[in-house]
């Protein structure tokens, strides 16, 4: 069995009497992309800090790389990027990097080697003599993740690493990420941008008031959680024939899995659950003489999921 | 060791660039004149003034004003030394907290041990040596200008006071910032740092001024105030430092 890159076992944290988190438990696989989703002040900073070895949890264990999350080892093999990138203003972008090498412990032969790699991965090898102070929030972020890679950690923890990006330099983050997961790197990523995490994140897990609510693969979870969407085009022109529509709706919320029924002109919208078939749908309809032109079938986001997810509904 | 001086390197190479630390720098000049040269050229030039009349010779009025320089030195570069590490503090610590590379910093493999040590001696080196330089000066300047021409000739603090103070005011000062680096820490309202450190000061210059009074001004009297003084602060700096944790200085560096 191999060893899990993060694993979180029933850790709770209390800060100023406050329960943050709440028994939180889930594990990180190598080479995984794990998303870590929560509205604000669902405790995603609290669980990257007990990651990181800030933060000591009140109960429960927090092992990295199977160390536990405070210890120099686990730290050594660590790479992070915070939501404040933590890069000195006064100094320039080649000192910056260079204090971090010597933090870590890079050998002063290769030093200045590795430094260049990882400016010219961050695109930042001509700028890399100015002061931070001058550089634009995507430099600074470019940085901050090259500064996250110095030592060539084997785990990732990259807090919001799109936030503030331009499109442009959004595209070539979530890049970055992908190709580190390529080279065998596991990558915690937490972010507020569910299409992000859908895109490149292959698991994930949702806080919400310190509590996890879902944790396991991204698709996995789309598929069973997700309702399904169908629009059902029907022969249906007029508002008097549209009346008749009306009158299905009741019988066809009371059929299995239909979670909701609406009419528009025509249309009727249908949200099925996980299970749902449209059939039963087009059956009840042509039963009751109403001719079906079109059935279209919508996917689920994990917006859906996520919205349904922290307002309380069921899962 | 070398990741303790990694840190206070690049805090010496941050704070050299920062035109706060000149501005403070030259302030702690203007002050060294008026009070090193003026104030201090006066009370003494008054206290020779007293004792030539008093029928004193030359080498009895030196014998007597020497222990009086060296005291001076002594705490007039402490004075100094404070008032530049409470820039070197506030400007380093402060900033680190507020921007958050503190936080960064504390997820590395460093330990918090390490941490305080590098910023403490990034602070502290130099203050001392510009507080020591500008101390020196103003007391030579002091003699030079103003008590020189009174009896015709140097009175400069004597070799065993100068090495006194050359040994003692690092020890003081470096205990001092180490104890001030442990509170920045873990203290988040600036204005709080503001009046610990107030007190700190306060606090030191009483037991030393005690100290001395009861003591002497002898050298040996000094080095022994001195210790005592460093120790005490040694001892509050370790009680405090194990109370100091990664997640009291995050959760302290809120805004």
């Amino acid at each position: 069995m191999t060893q899990a890159a993060i694993a979180l076992d029933n850790v709770s944290k209390t800060l100023a009497r406050r329960p943050i988190l709440k028994n939180v438990s889930f594990a990180v696989e190598p080479g995984d992309i794990f998303g870590y989703l929560g509205p604000n002040g669902a405790g995603k900073t609290t669980t990257i800090r007990v990651i990181l070895g800030l933060f000591l949890p009140s109960s429960g264990r927090a092992l990295i790389l199977g160390k536990n999350a405070d210890c120099d080892e686990a730290r050594e093999r660590l790479g992070f990027l915070l939501e404040a990138d933590g890069l000195y203003d006064n100094m320039t972008g080649y000192e910056n990097l260079d204090y971090y090498a010597k933090i870590y412990g890079l050998p002063s032969a290769s030093r200045g080697r590795r430094i260049g790699e990882m400016l010219e991965l961050a695109q930042l090898s001509d700028r890399a003599r100015d002061r931070v102070s001058a550089y634009s929030k995507g430099m600074r972020q470019r940085l901050a993740l090259a500064r996250s890679m110095l030592h060539d950690p084997d785990l990732l923890i990259l807090d919001e690493p799109t936030a503030g990006l331009d499109p442009t330099g959004q595209i070539e983050m979530r890049q970055t990420v992908l190709d580190l997961a390529q080279r065998g790197k596991t990558v915690f990523l937490s972010s507020h941008n569910l299409d992000e995490v859908q895109r490149i994140c292959n698991r994930i897990a949702l806080i919400d008031r310190g509590e996890i609510k879902l944790c396991g693969e991204t698709e996995k979870l789309r598929r069973d959680l997700g309702r399904r969407e169908v629009i059902i085009e029907t022969g249906v022109r007029t508002e008097e024939q549209g009346g008749v529509l009306d009158g299905l709706l009741a019988d066809l919320e009371g059929l299995p899995h239909v979670v909701s029924c609406q009419r528009e002109a025509g249309k009727l919208l249908i949200q099925l659950d996980s299970r749902g078939d449209a059939s039963d749908v087009v059956s009840m309809l042509s039963q009751r003489g109403v001719r079906v032109e079109e059935v279209k079938k919508g996917e689920t986001s994990l917006e859906e999921i996520y919205a349904r997810v922290t307002k309380g509904g069921e899962g | 060791m070398r990741q303790i001086m990694v840190i206070a390197g690049k805090d010496l190479k941050e704070t050299l660039r920062t035109g706060p630390f000149y501005i403070y720098s030259a302030l702690a000049f203007v002050f060294a004149v008026v009070v090193g040269i003026r104030a201090l050229g006066g009370v003494v030039g008054g206290r020779i003034d007293a004792l030539i009349e008093e029928g004193f010779s030359p080498a009895q009025v030196v014998a007597a004003i020497e222990p009086i320089m060296g005291t001076i030195l002594f705490m007039f570069s402490l004075v100094l030394i404070w008032w530049l590490c409470m820039y070197g503090s506030l400007y380093n610590l402060t900033m680190e907290k507020t921007k958050r590379s503190l936080e960064s910093l504390l997820c590395t493999p460093l330990r918090l041990r390490q941490v305080c040590l590098g910023k403490s001696l990034a602070i502290f080196l130099p203050s001392v040596t510009v507080g020591l330089l500008l101390a020196f000066a103003a007391i030579a300047g002091a003699d030079q200008l103003l008590l020189a021409p009174q009896i015709g000739r140097s009175i400069m603090p004597g070799g065993p006071l100068v090495t006194t103070t050359l040994i003692a005011v690092p020890v003081i000062a470096f205990c001092f910032v180490s104890l001030l680096v442990t509170l920045q820490l873990m203290i988040a309202k600036i204005q709080w740092v503001n009046g610990v450190l107030a007190g700190l000061v306060g606090a030191v210059m009483i037991a030393l001024n005690y100290g001395l009074f009861r003591f002497g001004l002898e050298p040996w009297s000094i080095v022994v105030v001195s210790l005592t003084v460093a120790a005490v602060l040694a001892l509050v700096t370790i009680f405090l430092f194990r109370l100091a944790t990664k997640e009291r200085i995050v959760l302290s560096s809120r805004g």
